[in-house]
């Protein structure tokens, strides 16, 4: 009981500090997603492979593994060195000095998040590619 | 030991039932009509180019507005993370594990908001005016 009434209090929480973390994290959110949207269609674009009627037949399972791999590959990298990118740039907007900029991580959950939603979003051509395997692998048409 | 994993799964529940609603509460607010077509044949069908041709694609919504959109979509994404961890700690979590939450919420998130995905789509082919 003495948890909740602790963890409610932190819920209902409303102060600078708390006003300066939200900001924090969006801070950090906007600016993963220009990074993540410009990295992704260059990442969906260096594994891209056509993916259409008339040549689904050519794609060999060893191309579609490897791009795939290949993509995962730069996916990590590229959130790996974007996250090291953006934490160079501070936060902004600090309401009161007693704030401390990622005391509680803040900037990485921002980054995080955008991140993935930018990415999932971004790169249609991974998609297709895992659906494609699948079809291979399973022989299970998603439609 | 029993009691300890239907807390795990409570806690899992109460993730997967908040992020659901409060996913698909966010796509509604920033939605904007985009596609003539459903959105999730974007997942299921192979051959897409039919869904982001330029006949399907509503065009009257400026580079500008669609943006700024994104952006506001993203707040409100983040924020309510933040918030949805503060709400499910409020259930007992005696043996104190470390879920992280964060995935599951951003898996669910990702499956439920499909007009944030098709904004992201179509903010990449107003940018580099491609069909891929």
């Amino acid at each position: 009981m003495n948890n909740f009434k602790k963890n409610s209090e932190r819920l209902f929480r409303f102060d600078l500090i708390r006003f300066s973390k939200l900001l924090e994290i969006t801070q950090y959110a906007i600016l993963t997603f220009i990074f993540a949207f410009f990295s992704g269609i260059l990442i969906d674009k260096i594994c891209y492979i056509e993916i259409t009627p008339d040549n689904i037949d050519k794609i060999s399972n060893f191309e579609l593994i490897s791009k795939t791999f290949l993509q995962i590959l730069l996916i990590v990298l590229g959130s790996y060195y974007i996250q090291k990118i953006i934490i160079l740039i501070p936060f902004i907007f600090p309401l009161t000095s007693n704030y401390i900029p990622s005391m509680k991580n803040e900037s990485k959950i921002g980054i995080s998040l955008a991140m993935t939603m930018i990415y999932m979003s971004i790169q249609k051509n991974f998609i297709n590619k895992i659906l494609l395997l699948k079809e291979r692998l399973f022989n299970i048409t998603t439609v | 030991m029993l009691y300890d994993y239907l807390e795990m799964l409570l806690f899992i529940i109460a993730t997967l039932i908040l992020s659901f609603f409060s996913g698909l509460l966010i796509d509604n607010i920033f939605y904007i009509d985009i596609l003539k077509n459903s959105t999730r044949s974007i997942y299921s069908k192979k051959i897409n180019s039919e869904i982001t041709s330029k006949d399907n694609l509503y065009s009257n919504i400026s580079t500008l507005n669609l943006i700024f959109n994104i952006i506001l979509h993203i707040i409100l994404i983040v924020i309510s993370f933040y918030y949805i961890k503060k709400i499910i700690y409020l259930f007992p979590n005696k043996s104190n594990y470390k879920i992280n939450i964060y995935v599951e919420i951003a898996m669910i998130y990702i499956s439920v908001q499909t007009n944030f995905y098709d904004k992201i789509l179509l903010l990449k082919k107003r940018i580099f005016n491609n069909d891929d």
